[in-house]
């Protein structure tokens, strides 16, 4: 597959704040990918200076083979979907996604044609003569979506495309957006701060912070190794610990600042339950329990620490104040912005992994 | 309880409320009426009719209608400055067309004076134009707008900032040139706070005393308007002329004040 989209040694600063730093990928053709980062970690702006909204200090910006620098947005085949999606608010719905195709001068039939062919593809026949603000939120969404499209763009931008929607309609909304993207085929690139969002919805992550790119992968892949100290802590659910004493079966070294142990890498066991590594975990006490629905997160109290493990809610319950077997599979210790992986010399090479 | 005294106190509001009004606007404007009409009907047409009430008239319209050109002008090009751009000295320019807010105007009517006036290093390039600002129609219409230039841009500047520039730029990814996304994006929006503005403005412009005051030189039928012309007829002891065309500003003033109130309702 053709790089589709490819920035070169983007930078690009406001005053003293540097906004983007040595920014450098690729992303292929057909691709979905995420721009992660907290806020302020200048995601928005990458995906500004593509749509040609901002402009870069230096380097250069290729879609399709072709530095667009100097072109204006409207020239680089795009479509942009906003945060508040911006739908024009003295327009119905007809006229916002004919807009942009009335710019390019397409006959009044065409038109009428492609924009009932969108209407049907968000599925909001009927609403053509309402005006946004008649609208539900996830509407609004298709509405800027089907008029972000409507020109057939190349690729499609989407700056936090769930932000503004209520948490029920946004987890129907994500996968709307990836069966809709997927069945187009069209190249994509969206702005999230939320890891699950970027986990679920992307083929591929680029995380960002404080500027730079962290690391550009898979989700499975960025989630599994992470390859710096930041992105160890922004995936999952970590806890954070000074060393790892106490726990059993791991190699003894000091060459790192800080622990993390994520809930997956952890099992809990009740005292009576049969465990093939016993002589590996640890004995501990619960502390907290809370119920998530499909399963319970535990906390449990092992020696000076505080860690947090899970059970499905199909296992026997355990309650607080309960005694129980933790077994710790793996650690990523970090150092600087290195990370790296510790896992229990014991049960390396066997599937552990829940 | 509790509720009678709020009673008592929202009559207690109602009735001073009611009270200033009485005093302070009813009484005199059916005083100036009651006046005016005193001496019959014929009296106040023929006060009405006067050569040179009829030219402060034009001359209070054509400067309000300057006023009005210059400043929609003005102040839509400020409000989209000052909201859209950034630059140096964003602030200073924020504050200065505030400036005929707070400023007497009689001072900005003496600064023009002095500016444009026999003693200025300018006036030698304007006599050689063959232009005269000091007691001409030019200075009572530069003397309108000064005064009434900060009305439109200050009602548009906050509908511009509140509306943000999303859907600006969303246009602009279309293709749209500048002039369309004014016209089909962002003049919707500020619609009403425009035409608001205008509103104000006019009924500034026709009542501005002042500045106008100093620059005309009152010159009967030539640079009086209309305030200067009901200043000049209470001089001579015309008191029915005098509240007659005093009439005439408070039924202009009033045709405003309504339309003023349909435009809030948007």
């Amino acid at each position: 597959m053709p790089d589709f989209v490819t920035l070169k040694n983007i930078n690009k600063n406001y005053g003293d704040y540097h906004a983007s730093v040595d920014i450098n990928f690729n992303i292929k053709k057909g691709r979905l990918v995420a721009l992660l980062g907290p806020s302020g970690s200048g995601k928005t702006t990458i995906l500004r200076m593509i749509a040609g909204l901002e402009h870069p200090d230096s380097g250069e910006i290729l879609i399709d083979g072709k530095v667009v620098n100097d072109l204006p947005g409207s020239k680089r085949g795009i479509g942009f979907v906003f945060q508040n999606y911006a739908l024009f608010r003295y327009m119905t719905v007809y006229d916002n996604i004919a807009s942009g195709l009335k710019v390019m001068k397409m006959p009044k039939a065409q038109i009428r044609e492609r924009v009932s062919e969108l209407m049907k593809l968000v599925n909001l026949e009927g609403l053509e003569k309402r005006y946004p603000s008649e609208l539900s939120g996830g509407q609004r969404q298709r509405v800027a979506f089907a008029r972000a499209i409507a020109p057939n763009p190349q690729l499609l931008l989407l700056d936090e495309p769930f932000a503004a929607i209520d948490a029920k309609v946004r987890q129907e909304l994500r996968s709307w957006l990836r069966e809709m993207i997927t069945t187009l085929g069209i190249t994509s690139i969206f702005v999230t701060h939320d890891q699950d969002e970027a986990i679920e919805v992307s083929d591929e992550i680029i995380l960002t912070n404080k500027g730079r790119i962290e690391q550009i992968g898979t989700p499975a892949d960025i989630y599994a190794n992470p390859k710096t100290a930041f992105t160890a802590n922004f995936f999952g659910q970590n806890s954070v610990f000074p060393d790892y004493d106490g726990l059993r079966s791991f190699a003894e070294t000091a060459d790192y600042d800080q622990v993390l142990i994520r809930p997956e890498f952890v099992r809990i066991f009740k005292e009576n339950e049969p465990q093939q590594f016993s002589a590996t975990s640890s004995p501990g006490k619960v502390i907290k329990t809370v119920f998530r629905g499909d399963h319970f997160d535990i906390t449990v109290q092992v020696g000076d620490k505080i860690i947090v493990g899970a059970r499905t809610a199909g296992e026997t319950p355990v309650s607080v104040g309960e005694d129980v077997y933790v077994l710790v599979y793996r650690l990523l210790l970090t150092k600087g912005n290195d990370v790296s992986v510790l896992d229990n010399y014991v049960l390396m090479g066997d599937e552990v992994f829940m | 309880m509790q509720k009678k005294e709020n009673k008592v106190v929202k009559y207690i509001l109602i009735g001073i409320c009611v009270l200033f009004l009485f005093v302070m606007l009813v009484l005199p404007l059916c005083y100036i009426i009651s006046i005016a009409l005193g001496s019959g009907i014929k009296t106040y047409l023929v006060a009405i009719t006067d050569k040179y009430t009829i030219k402060a008239m034009k001359l209070t319209i054509i400067a309000t209608l300057w006023a009005l050109a210059v400043n929609m002008f003005f102040g839509l090009s400020a409000a989209w400055c000052l909201t859209r751009f950034d630059f140096r000295g964003k602030k200073v320019i924020s504050t200065l067309i505030d400036l005929p807010l707070t400023i007497s105007p009689v001072i900005a009517g003496l600064v023009f004076l002095l500016t444009y006036g026999r003693q200025s290093v300018l006036y030698p390039l304007f006599d050689e134009l063959g232009i005269s600002v000091i007691f001409a129609v030019p200075g009572v219409v530069l003397a309108t707008i000064f005064v009434t230039f900060p009305y439109i841009s200050r009602e548009i500047i906050p509908v511009l900032n509140t509306i943000g520039t999303n859907e600006e730029e969303a246009a602009a990814l279309m293709g749209m040139n500048g002039f369309t996304i004014f016209r089909k994006i962002t003049f919707p929006h500020i619609r009403w706070a425009f035409l608001f503005g205008v509103v104000l403005c006019t009924a500034r412009a026709m009542g501005e005393f002042g500045a106008v005051s100093v620059l005309s030189g009152h010159l009967r039928g030539l640079t009086n308007t209309l305030p200067l012309h009901v200043e000049v007829l209470y001089q001579g002891y015309d008191f029915t002329g005098a509240f007659a065309v005093s009439s005439l500003l408070v039924i202009m003033a009033v045709v405003i004040l309504i339309l003023r109130n349909i435009l809030e309702k948007k």
